[in-house]
């Protein structure tokens, strides 16, 4: 999850009449308005920039991004709005990081987890291999010094490989590297500007307080 | 209430229906339901909904929520049917698990985004469709929307519509007004501001319904109270086990009632399904283990004890007191009604009494409290003016026959610990009387009214 906040100023600019005095009195909808505005300034931005990207290995689109799009939720007071993007990971693409395996029980293996397993084959998109069919349906083949896989880059410890037939074959794809530690780059261009969501806001509140507004 | 406040609250209905079963179920139901296609066994229900929940409030990924489903199920000795093994039917099956993960969390979270913006339909006043997840062979969007081409508040070439729009539950697979559209849909959308609203042509033409903000709606130019969104909710779950049976009930005390025949009725505290008057109190004012608060209930002591000025200052509490007042079924319309007011001058009497001539109509203005309160008149009793020394100032107004008046008197007795009016019987603004008679004593001009079929608002 991520959250962020913007802050914008609703006295500013606006005469304090009885008119405006009730609108801003009805908070519900105040409220209601400011973070539809800010939702929306960052489901349009991942609408745009996000959630158009395809899986690099040809994979079956996990819904990523349409969940980060449909979980972006805003809560707002009169000191401004927080966007919050209720998605698993956005906090590490967006500030950037080393993932190391977490040290819990293998579901595969039984023992504490040492490596983390990257997906190298389109149906390994977004799957684990015990959602694979566990551990009897693969082998792993330690990456000897000097050796490697071309797919998966460097840094690889070993690669998991889906067993087709009864016994190991030179035909058995590869569907996992196994991987120490892994860095994701940060993607500050993640979010919308701070001034992008406030510029959202202060228009929505401009038809708010617009008087010809039904 | 966010995506995860809106699926914590839902009750778990054991069923043995298909999902095409369950397509035919009102969607107010589904949406208060927590179900899956084929499955009674509550315990399974529960730990479905258990990671399910922890799933949608981010606690969890989908990878771990799924191996948490894989360990729970298989401790309560689970296993697939016999060639179901990995299939839509087999509970632990990546398929099944991802469909019920995807399948629930956007529909909390698409459902949280539509309330939302029903608050503010006054900057958002509609939504375009747009597509989230690319697709190999995506759906013919374009050509679903073309049929509405030419309906008022649908653009369809840009894919846009007004908010409240049928559109949108015309386009659904599922009947609801928000995504997902479809089985595996990668649609969702975005809210479109006034102004692009406006440049769209989706203003023009007659004018939208207005916002439901304060729970009315126009019909007819005339105010309807918006019914809730459980009024007629029920649901029929296939609980055969008394001790599960009592638990339901004991769980939704306060919000349903399990009937005899396994019948469950959201009775909903802060709702408007009809209710008769000697079961108000039980009905919004019983405390539920779920925390919910008790609007209603807490509207009505607050009128009872303090009078209508609890109106002026709380714009909630009006919207509150509506809905219970549309909920009361009116009481038997022979019941004589009196009300009895006192004036500072005989002028100032006599200016109501000229609108008030045998023959003629009434018609209460009541504002900013819309009601006009009455109290049942005590048959062994003369009516009288409540004030003997100003009794030559008094005006007595009698209703001798009316259809909606709604009484209140059992339900502030016994949710209230002070009563400062005692006039119980309340018509809603707008209702008008015809003037029956009109007699004058030495103590006070009585003037005789029914509620004529004309008399609804």
């Amino acid at each position: 999850m991520i959250k962020f906040t913007v802050t914008h100023d609703l006295a500013k600019g606006y005469a304090a009449t009885e008119a405006l005095r009730s609108l801003i009195n009805d908070k519900k909808a105040l409220n209601a308005t400011v973070e539809v505005a800010a939702e929306g300034a960052v489901k349009e931005h991942l609408t745009t920039h996000y959630a158009g990207r395809v899986n690099r290995l040809g994979g079956t689109s996990t819904g990523y991004w349409k969940r980060a799009i449909e979980n972006t939720t805003g809560t707002s007071d009169a000191a401004g709005a927080t966007i919050s993007i209720n998605q698993t990971g956005i906090r590490l693409k967006y500030e950037g990081g080393v993932i190391r395996p977490s040290g819990k029980t293998s579901e595969v293996t039984g023992k504490p987890i040492r490596f983390l397993s990257i997906p190298v084959h389109p149906a390994a998109h977004g799957r684990t291999i015990a959602d694979l069919g566990g551990k009897s349906a693969f082998y792993v083949v330690p990456f000897a010094a000097g050796g490697g896989f071309s797919e998966g880059g460097t840094g690889a410890a070993a690669g998991v490989f889906r067993q087709s037939g009864g016994k190991r074959s030179d035909s058995d794809p590869l569907y996992f590297i196994l991987k120490r530690s892994v860095t994701i780059k940060a993607d500050r261009n993640l979010l919308p500007s701070e001034d992008a969501v406030g510029t959202a806001i202060t228009e929505a509140l401009r038809i708010y307080f617009s008087p010809g507004t039904p | 209430m966010t995506a995860a406040e809106l699926f914590q609250h839902k009750t778990p209905v054991p069923s043995e229906m298909t999902s095409a079963e369950w397509g035919r179920v009102r969607l107010e139901v589904r949406e208060r339901a927590y179900f899956m296609a084929c499955v009674s066994q509550a315990e399974i229900l529960q730990i479905y909904q258990d990671e399910t929940g922890k799933y949608i409030r981010g606690d969890q990924s989908q990878a771990d929520t799924r191996q948490a489903l894989r360990e729970r199920l298989a401790a309560t000795g689970y296993a697939p049917r016999p060639g179901e093994e990995g299939g839509i039917k087999d509970l632990t099956s990546l398929r099944r698990m991802d469909v019920v993960l995807r399948t629930n969390s956007r529909m909390a979270a698409n459902k949280a985004a539509y309330d939302k913006q029903l608050l503010a339909l006054k900057v958002f006043p509609a939504r375009r469709m747009v597509r989230m997840t690319p697709k190999r062979v995506p759906r013919n969007w374009r050509a679903r929307w073309a049929v509405w081409q030419g309906t008022p508040g649908v653009n369809a070439g840009e894919m846009a519509a007004l908010h409240t729009s049928p559109v949108w539950t015309g386009l659904s697979r599922f009947g609801a007004p928000y995504a997902p559209y479809d089985f595996g849909s990668g649609m969702g959308d975005l809210p479109v501001r006034r102004d692009e609203a406006k440049a769209l042509g989706l203003l023009d033409g007659p004018a939208p319904a207005p916002a439901p903000a304060g729970g009315m709606r126009m019909e007819d130019g005339k105010p309807v109270v918006i019914p809730s969104f459980n009024e007629n909710l029920q649901a029929t779950p296939v609980v055969t086990s008394p001790s599960i049976q009592r638990k339901l009930a004991e769980d939704l005390e306060g919000l349903a009632i399990l009937k005899p025949d396994g019948t469950l009725i959201y009775t909903d505290p802060n709702g408007t399904r009809p209710v008769p008057a000697a079961e108000v109190a039980a009905t919004i004012a019983t405390p539920n283990k779920a925390d919910i608060p008790l609007h209603q209930a807490e509207v009505l002591r607050t009128w009872a004890e303090e009078g209508p000025a609890t109106f002026t200052r709380d714009s909630n509490a009006l919207y509150h007191f509506r809905r219970l007042i549309r909920r009361v079924e009116p009481m038997a319309g022979n019941e004589p009604l009196s009300l009895s007011r006192a004036f500072p001058t005989p002028e100032a009497r006599e200016k109501v009494l000229s609108g008030l001539q045998p023959g003629g109509r009434w018609t209460p203005r009541a504002a900013p409290f819309p009601f006009t309160a009455f109290a049942k008149e005590d048959p062994g009793k003369a009516v009288s003016g409540d004030d003997a020394d100003r009794a030559a100032l008094q005006l007595i107004l009698r209703v001798v026959a009316h259809r909606h008046a709604k009484d209140l008197t059992p339900a502030v007795d016994a949710i209230a610990d002070e009563d400062v009016h005692g006039h119980h019987v309340l018509f809603e603004r707008g209702h008008t009387f015809r003037v029956l008679e009109m007699s004058r004593s030495e103590t006070a001009v009585t003037v005789t009214l029914s509620e004529g079929e004309e008399g609804a608002p």
